[in-house]
Formats: C-alpha cells, structure tokens, sequence
C-alpha cells in the first residue's frame, strides 16, 4: 500500500501565490503549480489581485515532507500531513 | 522512422515536413462563436492529461491502465505531440517556420512561478502565422513575445542549448507544429510527464542517440550535469563517460556540451535493438 | 478624446462582401459559353485562356486594392514582424491576398495552406465554384481541359508582381486528376 503526503493549502491566507511563488521556487521535488482562476482575452490576469491566481499540488506524490515549504510561506498557508493509502 | 512519421512526415523526418508548419493566416467566423481560452486542442489535451495524473492518488491500478491507453492512442488521442531534436535538426525547422517568435515559457510560469519578462530571458518559442495574433491573450504570453529572423533564431536555440536545454517541437491541433521548446527536468511538464510517469505523447525518444569515443574522452565530467534523462554518467571504474543507449533521448546536449568532441550522434534506426524505442 | 475601437484580427466582413459582389465568378464563365459556341479547338483554347487570366489579373488588383485599404490587427502585426525580422515576407504577406481572393468568392470557412515558409507559398483549393460553373455551364470535359487555371495562376501572378517579389508560379495538382488544385510560388 502506498501513502502520499497530502499538502493542504488554506486559501483564505494564500490569495497571491503566483506574486509570492517562494513555496514554489523553494521545492527540491517540484510538487507545486499555479494557474490564473480565469483567463480574460485581451488582458494579462494581476497577480496582485486576491484569488486570480490559485495554487495546487500536481506532484505531490513527490513530497518527501521536508518542509522548506513551510518554512518559507509568509502566511502560514501550508500543512502537510500523510494522506490516506492509495489503492495498488 | 518513429510513428509521428509514419503518420505525418510524407517519407522523411516529420518535423522537417514543411506541410506540418503551414497554417491559414484567417477563418471566417460565425459571429458570436470566438472560442474561449482553454477551448483550444492543446489545453484540453493538457487538462485531459492532468486528470489522469491524478488518479495515481486514488487508484494505481486504473492509473497505469489510462497512461498506456493514452500512449496507444498517438495521432487519435487529444495529446500534443512532442520529439526530443537535437541542435542541427531544431536549426532546420526555424527555415520551415515563419514566423519565429521566442516568448515566455509556459510550464515554468505554471510550476515555478518564473516570470520571463524580456527577449533575453525568453525560453520558450512560438511557430507560425498564429504567433501574430498573440495580443489576444495575453496571459498566455506573459511579458510579450519577440519575433526573430531565422538566423537570429538559430543563434538563441544556441544560446539555450549551451546553457543545457532540450529541444522538443510541439503540435497545436493535427500535425501542426506551432512551439519549439527548450526544456529541462523538472519544470518542462512533458519531459516530467514522460521521464517520471510514462506519458510518452509529448516527449518521444528522438532519431538519434549518443555514442561516446572512449579513446576521446578524457573523463572530465562536463557532459554530466547535461543530461536531462538520467542516461549519461562518469563511470568510476573507467573514469569516461558512459551513456545507457536504451535511456538516451538522443537531444545531443552531451555532445555540444564535450570540448574533445568524443561524443557523436548516431541514426537510432542503426540499431537493431532500439528502433522500436521512442 | 474618444479612442478608436481596436482592429479586429479577422478580415474585413464589408470587404469581403464587396469583392465578391465585384467578382463574380459567373461572369467568365458566361464569357466561356459565348466564346464556345463561335470558335473551335485551339482557337477557342486561347479565347477560353485569355478570359480566365483577365478575370485572374482583375481579382489580384482588386484583391490587392481593397485588402490594403482594409487592414486588420493580423496584418499590422505581420508588417511589423517583416520590417522588423527581413523575414516571412515571401510567403505570408501574399498569403494574406491570397487567402482573401479565395474567401471572398468561393465558399470556404478558410483555405487550406500546405506551405508556407521563407522559400515557398502553397495551397490547396477543393470544391471550387469556377470549375463547377464551368462544369455546369460547358460540360465536364470543358471543364476537365482546366482552362480555369489561368485565373489561379494569374492571381497569384499578379500578386507576386505587384509586391514586387520574384517567384516562379505553378500549378502542383489539378482538381480532375488529383481531387484538388494546387498552387505554388517558389522564391526565384
């Protein structure tokens, strides 16, 4: 039976992630991902703006729970926990 | 000849088949119906993509099942088809294209947050008469694009290729090939998809492998950290380099990388045993 | 100060309609009957020749004065990029006279482009309603003779010329035989 960290993100702190991106420069293993919520033509999506952007954890069965993560979000957005098996 | 050719390259290499760079410049449109972004081949085929990475955390078994359907699938999937070329070969293909315009890359927005903001910093290029209508999103452009001649093309695919990249061209809908990538492991999402989970579509083994002259290389190393797929090490016990042929990708960065030029590309069809690995 | 509203990318819907009310494609064909039914064999070939590359040379100056006064952000764009690059001119900047000859008078959503790079320009052109009002009009083996060609290679010609680009024009595949037209201009 396989585990994978399961790495929630609260996004009521993290609300600029692609503006702030120190969790995803920092990861050794890369898990990380952002994308704009909505695309509009003709306009480049703020990063400032709360909520444009969104993160999210594509390679998180990559984690090996080092916690640089951790360490460098501002808002403390972050938990990383060991998530249920996943059937083999 | 790979099955890309088989299907797209009219008896020749498919990326150096000058049918596969040609597109209309305009369409005639039924008022009212612009396609909305995410609607066109390549993001569907990337989320569809996705979503199959995502069953590896809750059912392997249905996982692996999916990935070598979708591997099965080639021209009829919704995949955007990839090939590893070397330097030589991505030199030609900016002949076929017109135009050629170097931009941000957008797996490194999409896993680093990286930001390409100016021609010296972009990674990422962009084929074909579809380049002209970039301003219509911008988001996927972020930070503009830069339209080069050819030559001055072939010198920044030589500027990314010293710097350790891997060349892969990229279809956008059929056999079209609208995007000549420079790559490396982790954040270029097809080299990942391929080398960590099996997807194969968008990263296909190249035409050619690399050949070390033993009597040439002096052990020094420098063609290591170039390796993008994990073929290529210093073996101890010889102290020269030694490449996995069944590994190597044939991208040919270990070759441009080597000041004794003991490293040479060779036809992967010359080979018995690796003319079915792609 | 009010701004003017942004270029679209597409063609000029008006333009469009404009040319292919000028154009008519019935009018050579008309042409073609009336000069059938008086002459015989190779003269009528060159009657029949020489309608269809006056309708070719008047649908490229057409073509050519209108697409220029209507622009389009598509356009714009690729005159920059050639001023910029010296590039791309060759194939693309015909391209786009090409591609709004055969949008403004035949029914096609777009035209199938095959090649278009700093050495060649080619498409294809299926279901085309020159061949199948001459086909209508004088019969299949009238039409199968593809005299129509010369109002292709005319317009592509003519194009070439009047951009002052040196190309050797040629036909590459014929509906009757291949199942569609192929026209290529090679750099000369």
């Amino acid at each position: 039976m396989l585990r994978y960290p399961a790495i929630h993100i609260d996004e009521s702190r993290c609300t600029v992630p692609f503006d702030c991106k120190r969790c995803l420069q920092v990861c050794p293993q890369a898990v990380f991902a952002v994308e704009a919520v909505k695309v509009e033509r003709g306009k480049e999506t703020d990063p400032k703006e709360p909520g444009a952007y969104k993160l999210d954890t594509p390679y998180r069965d990559k984690c090996v729970m080092c916690h640089d993560c951790l360490d460098v979000c501002p808002v403390s957005a972050l938990t990383i926990t060991l998530a249920e098996e996943v059937k083999s | 000849m790979c099955w890309v050719c088989d299907i797209y390259g009219d008896g020749g290499l498919w990326y150096l088949n000058p049918k596969n760079y040609a597109r209309n410049l305009y369409r005639l449109r039924t008022p009212g119906a612009a396609r909305a972004f995410g609607e066109d081949p390549e993001t569907l085929g990337l989320r569809r993509m996705q979503e199959i990475l995502e069953t590896r955390f809750t059912d392997r078994e249905e996982f692996s099942r999916l990935v070598k359907e979708a591997n099965e699938m080639r021209e009829k999937g919704p995949f955007q088809i990839g090939q590893v070329v070397p330097l030589q070969d991505a030199h030609k293909m900016v002949e076929l294209s017109g135009p050629f315009a170097a931009m941000s890359c957008l797996c490194r927005i999409h896993t680093r947050a990286r930001e390409e903001r100016s021609p010296r910093e972009y990674s990422c290029g962009g084929l074909g008469v579809g380049m002209l209508k970039w301003e219509r999103w911008p988001e996927r452009y972020k930070g503009g694009v830069h339209f080069m001649s050819p030559d001055e093309a072939k010198e920044w695919l030589t500027k990314w290729n010293k710097r350790g990249m891997v060349h892969i061209p990229m279809t956008f809908g059929g056999s079209f090939i609208g995007g000549l990538c420079n790559c490396d492991y982790p954040d270029c999402l097809v080299i990942r998809h391929r080398v960590d989970y099996g997807m194969e579509t968008g990263c296909l083994k190249g035409h050619y492998v690399a050949k070390v002259d033993y009597d040439l290389c002096t052990g020094c190393g420098d063609c290591v950290q170039r390796c993008q797929f994990g073929a290529l090490k210093l073996e101890v016990t010889t102290r020269k380099a030694n490449i996995d042929l069944l590994q190597c990708f044939g991208c040919g960065l270990c070759e441009t990388g080597c000041s004794q030029g003991a490293i040479s590309l060779a036809d992967r069809m010359s080979f018995p045993m690796l003319q079915e690995v792609w | 100060m009010t701004q003017a509203a942004p270029l679209s990318f597409d063609l000029n819907q008006e333009m469009l309609d404009m040319l292919g009310q000028r154009l008519d494609i019935q009018r050579p064909v008309s042409k073609l009957v009336e000069v059938l039914a008086g002459k015989r064999g190779a003269e009528a070939e060159e009657a029949a020749r020489g309608i269809f590359e006056d309708y070719g040379r008047e649908w490229a100056g057409l073509t050519l004065q209108l697409g220029e006064r209507h622009s389009d952000r598509t356009y714009q764009v690729l005159k920059e990029v050639v001023d910029r690059t010296g590039s791309f001119g060759f194939a693309l900047i015909p391209q786009r006279f090409v591609e709004i000859a055969y949008l403004s008078t035949q029914q096609i959503r777009s035209l199938p482009i095959v090649e278009n790079n700093n050495r060649r320009l080619a498409y294809e052109m299926r279901d085309c309603r020159i061949f199948e009002a001459v086909k209508e009009r004088c019969g299949e083996a009238v039409a199968n003779l593809m005299t129509c060609r010369q109002a292709c290679l005319a317009l592509v010609r003519s194009i070439y010329e009047s951009l002052g680009l040196a190309a050797a024009i040629e036909m590459e595949a014929s509906l009757p035989q291949d199942g569609c037209c192929r026209f290529a201009a090679t750099r000369a």
